[in-house]
């Protein structure tokens, strides 16, 4: 089980990638943070602090 | 009627006219215009000469482009009948022309001297345009010589049984210096009229001998024509075989030659035989060699099988030297043609094959990327499914079966991706020999199983080539597998590892069932499969195939059915600079 203070924010554009990872990683007591897009996950971080990134590396409207 | 034939009996009927020396002229013509050969033609002359006079011997003595000619025909039944052929730059022979050898005999001498005027011609032995008769040679024949500055009297003497003859000289074409010679047992044998007869007969005897030659000429040219053109016609034959070809063509040749009753010809091209009816063993043989781009590939030969008087290069033409090689020459063109048609075929094919394979693979990399992310949802979700733990049995094992489902498919796109090259290699150095063996590990067993031995044959000091391992390991089990699959009862599979010119390679070789020709085009062709549904994807070889392309390297294969298969990658040995990139790339 992983320590209650970690949060994870996962960043994918696909709605059901994204479900799943935050499901999944809910369930192994992590507190998760998603964002669709690259502007909503750079809000997220500016105003939440953040142990782990996990981020689709290609996606749309990001250069 | 001449004073000859009323003194004896002549064989023979065709001249009994009132002109028989005109006849005679007109028959020589008629003989000229069949184009005869040579020798038939001069013993034929010398033939209708003896019906015509009484005379018992012919000698014709004829030049022509550098040879000397000499007939001698005696009558008896048969006639007998001798012909001598010399060039003035061969062998020479004193009995052959008299200016050779005008010293040699006293009749050789006197030939020389009627051919060259070299007489005072006031003596009543030589008429006007040069004749030499004379009525009874059992006296000595005395005449002055003019020789340069002085005059001889000269003494000759002849012994045997010649009463009589007549020597007369002629020109045929710009070649002066041709004598026709009757000799005669008898006394006095020729009056006036036969010597005017025969001088007229000698002069027709000159046309007759160039319009014959140009009889031949034309004829043998035309000859060599149709050789020629019977060649064009077989090389623009569609669809004939190299084989086809030089086997039409070396029947071409003998027709064309002077004596085709007696010509054979061979063709010889790398190392294989082609030969025309009746070949074996000859003569005399005129040969030019085939020679493709600068190579000696073979060779085309021309055999007389019995002897022939020596001609231009032994018994053969100058135009028959020109003819063969022209022939040779132009069968190397047409080899050379043919091979790089076939070159261009060949990689017009594979570069469609290559095109094909590129369009597949972008296609497939496509669909696979579009199918990932539903299948990220369907698998991620039966994942999740499954943890819920108020579950019943037999829907959880549904969604087993989902997720099963979903992983095989997700194999299956990983390969198609790979296959595109849509997911890049991890390169790094690495040893041939060592990614051989590490990834033979794991396939021991299972050839050992199938009763297969495994023969390593790796070579010493391979360079390091800059590659994925993995994908190494990749394409070595799937083609190991495939060699497996390929003997089912069992076998050798040989893997070996070369060192080649900026290159190393990896080959691959089974004693098993081989492919036909069929399947090897579509070997790597995605979702192609000679396997049952559940033994394979028909990506394996795609894989490789991806992989090998992905490491800038090619991929051969050789199969026969019946006769097992080899599969050689060949790699390139790779620079530092390219791990660099890679490294940089990720």
């Amino acid at each position: 089980m992983a320590d209650d203070s970690s949060t994870i924010l996962v960043v994918d554009d696909a709605p059901d990638t994204l479900e799943v990872m935050q499901r999944n990683l809910t369930s192994q007591g992590y507190a998760v943070l998603s964002a669709p897009g690259v502007p909503e996950a750079i809000q997220i971080l500016d105003n939440s602090p953040v142990d782990l990134v996990i981020t689709d590396l290609k996606m749309p409207k990001v250069s | 009627m001449p004073q000859d034939r009323a003194n004896k009996e002549i064989p023979g009927d065709s001249f009994r006219s009132k002109d028989p020396y005109g006849e005679l002229s007109r028959e020589i013509l008629r003989l000229a215009n069949r184009g005869v050969l040579r020798a038939e033609f001069l013993k034929e002359v010398s033939r209708m000469i003896m019906e015509v006079t009484c005379c018992d011997t012919v000698e014709i003595r004829t030049r022509e482009r550098g040879r000397h000619f000499c007939s001698e025909a005696t009558r008896g039944t048969p006639i007998i009948f001798n012909f001598d052929v010399t060039t003035t730059n061969g062998r020479l022979s004193s009995r052959i022309f008299p200016e050779m050898s005008a010293a040699v005999s006293d009749w050789e001498s006197l030939l020389h001297d009627i051919l060259f005027r070299n007489y005072d011609r006031s003596s009543n032995l030589f008429g006007a345009r040069g004749l030499f008769k004379v009525g009874d040679e059992t006296t000595p024949i005395r005449y002055r010589q003019l020789e340069p500055n002085r005059e001889v009297e000269r003494v000759l003497t002849f012994r045997g049984a010649i009463r009589s003859f007549a020597v007369v000289p002629f020109t045929a074409d710009v070649e002066s210096g041709c004598l026709l010679i009757l000799k005669c047992g008898q006394r006095n044998a020729f009056s006036d009229e036969t010597i005017e007869g025969l001088e007229g007969v000698a002069q027709n005897l000159g046309v007759a001998l160039v319009h014959r030659h140009a009889q031949i000429a034309l004829r043998e040219r035309v000859k060599e024509l149709t050789c020629l053109y019977g060649l064009a016609k077989i090389v623009g034959m569609p669809e004939i075989s190299q084989e086809e070809l030089l086997q039409g063509a070396v029947q071409l040749l003998p027709p064309a030659m002077l004596y085709p009753e007696t010509a054979t010809a061979r063709m010889l091209l790398d190392g294989r035989e082609f030969v025309a009816a009746g070949y074996g063993p000859g003569k005399a043989s005129l040969s030019a060699e085939i020679k493709v781009a600068g190579i000696s590939r073979g060779l085309v030969e021309v055999i007389y099988k019995e002897e022939k008087p020596e001609l231009d290069e032994g018994p053969f033409l100058n135009e028959e030297r020109n003819l063969i090689d022209t022939v040779a020459g132009e069968l190397a063109i047409i080899i050379e043609r043919r091979q790089s048609q076939m070159e261009r075929n060949l990689l017009q094919e594979q570069l469609r094959h290559a095109d094909r394979l590129a369009t597949i693979g972008q296609l497939a990399a496509g669909v696979a990327h579009e199918l990932n992310e539903p299948l990220g949802g369907i698998l991620g979700f039966a994942q999740l499914a499954l943890k819920n733990p108020e579950l019943p049995a037999s829907v959880s094992n549904d969604i087993k079966k989902i997720i099963n489902a979903s992983l095989h498919a997700r194999e299956i796109i990983k390969k198609l991706m790979v296959f595109a090259r849509q997911l890049p290699p991890q390169k790094m150095k690495v040893n041939l020999n060592q990614v051989a063996e590490e990834g033979l590990y794991f396939l021991e067993a299972r050839c050992s199983k199938s009763g297969i031995e495994i023969i390593r044959q790796y070579a010493v000091g391979l360079p390091e080539i800059v590659a994925d391992p993995s994908q190494l390991h990749q394409v070595l089990i799937n083609l190991v597998v495939n060699a497996v699959q390929a003997m089912p009862q069992g076998g050798a599979l040989t893997i070996r590892t070369e060192r080649r010119d900026g290159h190393v390679a990896l080959v691959v070789e089974d004693t098993g069932i081989g492919m036909s020709a069929d399947v090897l085009r579509k070997i790597f062709v995605p979702f192609f499969t000679t396997k049952d549904l559940h033994e394979g994807t028909g990506l394996g070889l795609s894989v490789v195939h991806g992989i090998v392309s992905s490491h800038g390297g090619t991929i051969k294969v050789e199969s026969r059915p019946g006769a097992g298969s080899r599969f050689e990658v060949e790699l390139p040995v790779g620079e530092i600079s390219a791990i660099k990139e890679s490294e940089e790339d990720g």
